[in-house]
């Protein structure tokens, strides 16, 4: 096992390490440059400027200069806004996002769950119907339309419409932006509960005399998360570095607006330094989502013989 | 300005401190705790990037920058320098040389006396191309400042000198009459010195900024919020009545716009006022308009078919109805553009604004007939017979696709062309234009300074921002005579010349004067809307809220 | 009583019979479609299916409007009438002809985005789960490489290159949108294939395409469709960003997507019509969608075979 968990983390260096490298060479392929505006600057002003961040050198060398300034940790700064450095903006933002995602995903994964495994014990029946309809939804209605309707009836006197700071202020994003994946959860859940239902061992089980809910929480519920654990490594990586669109409508001081607004103004630091930081978190999250698997189900073997 | 003219200001403003003054106190004793003045004020879409006037660009540092510090002037409601650090200045015979002298009760926020010292350090360093200051071109008016930014003249040859303390001289490289209109602009603030000797990054963070205006900043939590409190420290604090600005950064106009109306917020500009809801606030009420320097237009490619024809530009430009589009589609009290150089920019000559001393070359509704006949006329000149597939191209905004969406139906029915239209990022949107990737695109312009020349200059061959690569022999000529002068006379003269030629060659087609709207709870007085766009609350107060 | 050993006679095994139940012969797709039928929500879903995509052929012929021509003058904003069943927008454009309009592109990204997620990450995500070890390894590496990279960026790459439209759409929605699907499906093919009966099935010679075709996608069956109904609207409103970059079709034509974008502020005013229908009809896809899909996962389910 240990052998296996050193090869997965060499191999993620190497993913890491081949994401940074497309990375900076897609981001540099793209037209537009951190100093384009509609006043464009005179010649000399945008040399001295590529100067100052050294993008007058020919990638190859920029390349390793970012490379030899990542091994030691170092993001580089934000070329948009000179005082602050990359690392800052994620050490700034990372931990509301965080803690707004959090709150989601644990609203998503109780209820998903819980409404899951009531849909499918009552599979077509009202019950059913009913939390089919919720999470389509979810699944439909965009965050930038109910986050508004939310603020317009919600928001002023009884929750902040905007804004961050006290738990108050988490509400409302926070549910908003759980609808996606509380919608996912529950469908899926309810899916691989029929499933797993129809097996033998669970009939079994319920010939046996076992109380329902053992049956669910023994049986049936362990074996129907797959897939949710599946989807939630990174839905949860997604939702705990931020949404931008959540983040935009609330004026939340999170990270998730940087992933969209890095590339459109072209502030190439930050955008390999927020790639880097999702990816390296994706790759981990992963990696224990495949560790997951062997915990809930001790016959799956990742990283086993390669079958024939 | 006259020295006579400088003392009646100097003199008033005393005046008007110590009446206010009195009132002030007599309002203090007899209110409470709760009587605290404190501004909740929409005017930060965004966390600002960078407070140091140096090298800050966008405007949510501008309305920072602009309360807690201040340049050389002020800028009057009419656009005029009004003193500020300098309390006199005197140009020379020639206008090539400015002296300022700064007032003796100027100082830091920190208590340091602000030096003269501190504007020749500040301007040398937006200069200095280590700074790489994006910026820098307000200052190339200095005399060898654009030479020193290009590395080829010396820190010490630029125009601008410390005499001693509280006198500043300022050398120009030719005479400029709109420089001291530029005095007042954030990129010429003054830079503590000393402090920003000790620390670089002075202005990364509340606690080691320091600032010489109105107000300093008291807390500045990224991508939150900012606070600014009353500067003890200014030297015209008696009429400085609000207490505290609290700056919310709000990233979603909508948001923004239920805050102000559920009394969040006392007033606010476009970041709480969406595009789409400018229309009705207006017409509830909730909203104002002001009318602002600015110009909406499109551009043609003049070096591709089929806009390399004069006729044919003219053609397109009279088939609109720029009416309709400010009545009906754009909506937040836009004028139709009745030329190129926008509404409120006055013509120095006669004291007058520019738009009513020329004549209207541009018909608000549409000439249909008229364009009709240019455009044929425009094609037996080129001799084809059939229009080449033409594109629109925007930067994706719903403001721009509803103006564009408008005008090919008016093209499609005044002139029977079909247009494609052709939105795209931003970014990409700028690098087809600058490398002439396209047929017809869309700009917007703001003035740098208040002169008609800010606008006039774009147009000149190979000039930095003309994407429509026009180029007119007589135009060049034009500007070229109009900036070689400070005789405001024949400057204006030259530049109503350029713009009656470029009305006639239309390499660029004029839609609309801006306004800027914005909304303010009654209870909030003494704002003022300064000609170059900007929002001064430093002498502000609230009543009866 | 024994019974004389010559009265035994071998069954000739062949593969297709191994594992064959006798019964009436009804063939698989035969018996899912009877019950299918009988399910009338998975019905209900079927006839919605059948009616968004007749509107959306014949939804912008059936009255003499456009959708891109403009009233300024007087037809801005009004409400639904008889002239104009589901009123008009902004520009004066009546809204019925562009969300029938509209709907013919979202369906069309909207379905060809889940068939494409559906075929690549399918047989990725098997392909991957059933091979495990190393294969699996590189294959889930090159899944991490794709979702870490920044698509934002991808995208407007993308733009540089093609031309935009629907195609192009479809193009950068199929970058990444599959890998949901290749994650799910390899996660429930690794649990699959460890249990009795594809042992079961391998002892008795199924090969590798056979397994997998007949054993563990159809019991993968239920997360695959889940999986599939988010695609459908992910790729819908996707569409509206992409537009948003410069990628998709261009104005006046309207998308659901892009109609919706822009009609939220109709939140905070009283034009609620701009905003209903196009999300409406976006919603009733995926309702119809999902009861269908569920249906299609009973009706499929070898379990529930009767």
């Amino acid at each position: 096992m240990s052998r296996y968990i050193g090869k997965r983390l060499v191999l993620m260096l190497v993913t890491l390490w081949v994401i940074s490298t497309l990375t900076f060479v897609l981001m540099h392929s793209i037209p537009g440059d951190p100093f384009s505006s509609e006043k464009k600057l005179p010649k000399q002003t945008l040399e001295n400027l590529k100067a100052k961040y050294h993008l007058d050198e020919p990638l190859p060398v920029q390349y390793v200069l970012y490379m030899k300034n990542l091994v030691m940790f170092d993001l580089g700064v934000s070329i948009k806004s000179e005082t602050r450095t990359v690392n800052e903006y994620i050490s700034d933002g990372f931990p509301v996002s965080a803690e707004l995602g959090a709150y989601s995903m644990i609203l998503a994964l109780v209820l998903g769950i819980g409404m899951g495994v009531l849909a499918a014990f009552r599979q077509n029946k009202l019950a059913d119907y009913n939390v089919m309809v919720l999470a389509v939804l979810g699944l439909s209605v965009p965050s930038f339309v109910i986050a508004p309707f939310f603020q317009k009836w919600f928001g002023g006197d009884w929750l902040p419409l905007m804004g961050w700071g006290d738990f108050k202020h988490a509400i409302l994003p926070a549910v908003a932006l759980s609808f996606l994946p509380l919608a996912l959860v529950t469908r899926l859940m309810r899916s691989s509960m029929l499933e797993v239902m129809g097996q033998d061992y669970i009939r079994t089980a319920r010939s046996k005399g076992l109380p329902p809910w053992r049956v669910i929480t023994r049986h049936t519920l362990r074996n129907a998360i797959m897939p949710v654990v599946t989807i939630i490594g990174p839905l949860a990586v997604g939702i705990l570095t931020g949404s931008f669109v959540i983040e935009h409508i609330f004026s939340i001081p999170g990270i998730g607006k940087y992933f969209v607004d890095s590339v459109l103004n072209r502030d190439y630091s930050l955008i390999m330094g927020i790639t880097i930081f999702y990816s390296a978190l994706l790759i981990l999250v992963n990696f224990l989502v495949d560790l997951a698997y062997g915990l809930i189900d001790p016959r799956i073997k990742v990283g086993g013989k390669e079958a024939n | 300005m006259s020295k006579h003219l400088t003392k009646m200001v100097a003199l008033l403003a005393i005046l008007s401190m110590t009446f206010l003054a009195a009132c002030g106190g007599g309002s203090d004793a007899g209110g409470t705790e709760e009587a605290k003045q404190v501004l909740n004020a929409g005017y930060a879409p965004s966390e600002p990037p960078d407070l140091n006037p140096n090298t800050a660009t966008d405007s949510t540092s501008g309305f920072v920058l602009r309360h807690t510090m201040e340049g050389l002037t002020r800028m009057s409601e009419d656009g005029q320098p009004i003193p500020g650090v300098a309390d006199k200045w005197e140009p020379n015979e020639d206008g090539t040389k400015i002296t300022f002298h700064l007032r003796d009760d100027a100082k830091w926020s920190n208590g340091d006396p602000v030096k003269a010292e501190d504007f020749e350090y500040a301007w040398k360093r937006v200069l200095d191309p280590e700074t790489a200051a994006d910026y820098a071109y307000q200052l190339f008016y200095l005399k060898n400042g654009e030479k020193y930014n290009a590395g080829k003249a010396d820190k010490d040859e630029v125009g601008v000198k410390a005499v001693d303390d509280k006198t500043l001289e300022v050398e120009l490289e030719k005479p400029t009459p709109y420089f001291m209109s530029l005095t007042s602009f954030y990129t010429l603030f003054p830079v503590n010195k000393s402090v920003a000797e000790e620390n670089k990054d002075w202005a990364a963070d509340a606690k080691t900024f320091v600032g010489n205006g109105p107000f300093k900043l008291k807390e500045w939590k990224h991508d939150e919020k900012l606070t600014l409190v009353k500067n003890e420290n200014y030297w015209n604090k008696g009429k400085v009545k609000l207490d505290q600005i609290n700056l919310p950064i709000i990233t979603d106009a909508k948001t923004g716009y239920q805050q102000y109306k559920s009394g969040e917020l006392d007033v606010g500009d476009s970041t709480i006022l969406p595009t789409e809801l400018v229309a009705s606030a207006l017409e509830k009420g909730e909203a104002k308009s002001d009318k602002i320097p600015a110009s909406y237009f499109y551009m043609f490619n003049t070096k591709e078919k089929p806009f390399n024809n004069a006729k044919i530009r003219k053609a397109f430009a009279l088939a609109i109805d720029r009416k309709s589009i400010v009545e009906n589609v754009s909506q937040g009290g836009q004028g139709p553009a009745t030329g190129f150089v926008p509404w409120q920019m006055p013509d120095h000559a006669e004291e007058k604004p520019w738009v009513e001393t020329r004549e209207d070359y541009l018909q608000p509704t549409a000439q249909a007939d008229e364009a009709k006949k240019l455009l044929e006329e425009g094609m037996k000149e080129e001799g084809i017979d059939k229009l080449p597939e033409i594109a629109i191209s925007y930067n994706t905004d719903e403001g721009h696709k509803k103006i564009a969406e408008a005008i090919q139906q008016m093209w499609k029915k005044n002139l029977d062309v079909d247009v494609k239209l052709n939105n795209m990022e931003w970014k990409v949107y700028l690098d087809k234009t600058k490398s002439g990737d396209y047929q017809i695109g869309r700009l917007g312009w703001l003035p740098d300074y208040i002169d008609p020349m800010t606008f006039m200059d774009m147009w000149v061959t190979g000039g930095g921002n003309n994407d429509t690569k026009w180029s007119n022999k007589k135009y060049d000529k034009l500007i070229k005579e109009a900036k070689s002068t400070d005789d405001q006379k024949v400057r204006m003269e030259k530049m109503h010349e350029a713009e009656e030629l470029l009305m006639e060659e239309m390499p660029i087609m004029p839609i609309y004067f801006y306004t800027q709207n914005y909304m303010q709870q009654d209870y909030v007085k003494g704002v003022k809307r300064l000609p170059d766009t900007s929002t001064d609350f430093s002498e502000a107060y609230l009543t009866g809220k | 009583m024994a019974i004389p050993a010559e009265k035994f006679r071998r069954v000739e095994r062949r593969q297709t019979e191994a594992e064959s139940i006798r019964r009436p012969s009804v063939s698989f797709w035969q018996d899912a479609w009877r019950r299918l039928k009988k399910n009338w929500a998975a019905m209900m879903g079927l006839y919605m299916i059948i009616f968004l995509v007749v509107m959306a052929i014949i939804g912008p012929w059936m009255t003499e409007h456009n959708y891109y021509e403009t009233n300024l003058a007087e037809g801005k904003n009004l409400e639904p009438s008889g002239e104009h069943w589901f009123g008009t927008d902004e520009l004066g454009r009546d809204v019925f002809v562009r969300t029938w309009w509209g709907a013919r592109i979202s369906l069309t990204i909207g379905i060809t985005a889940a068939l494409i997620d559906l075929v690549i990450g399918v047989i990725y995500g098997g392909i991957s789960g059933y091979k495990g070890g190393r294969t699996d390894e590189i294959m889930m590496r090159i899944v991490d490489v794709l979702w870490g990279l920044p698509y934002l960026v991808l995208v407007i790459l993308l733009l540089v290159v093609m031309e935009p439209g629907v195609f192009t759409i479809i193009v950068a929605l199929s970058i990444t949108g599959w890998l949901n699907m290749a994650r799910v499906v390899r996660g429930q093919v690794l649990q699959l294939k460890s249990q009795e009966f594809v042992m079961a099935a391998r002892t008795l010679g199924a090969d590798t395409k056979r397994l997998m075709m007949k054993h563990l996608i159809p019991n993968t069956m239920g997360p695959i469709l889940v999986i599939l109904t988010l695609t459908i609207p992910t790729a819908i409103l996707s569409e509206a960003f992409l537009s948003f970059l410069g990628l998709g079709v261009q104005a006046p034509v309207a998308s659901w997507g892009t109609m919706i974008t822009d009609s939220t502020v109709v939140i905070l005013t009283d034009e609620w019509w701009r905003l209903f229908f196009p999300a409406f009809f976006l919603s009733m896809t995926l309702l119809s969608f999902n009861l269908f899909g569920d249906g299609l996962r009973d009706a499929l389910d070898p379990k529930m075979r009767k």
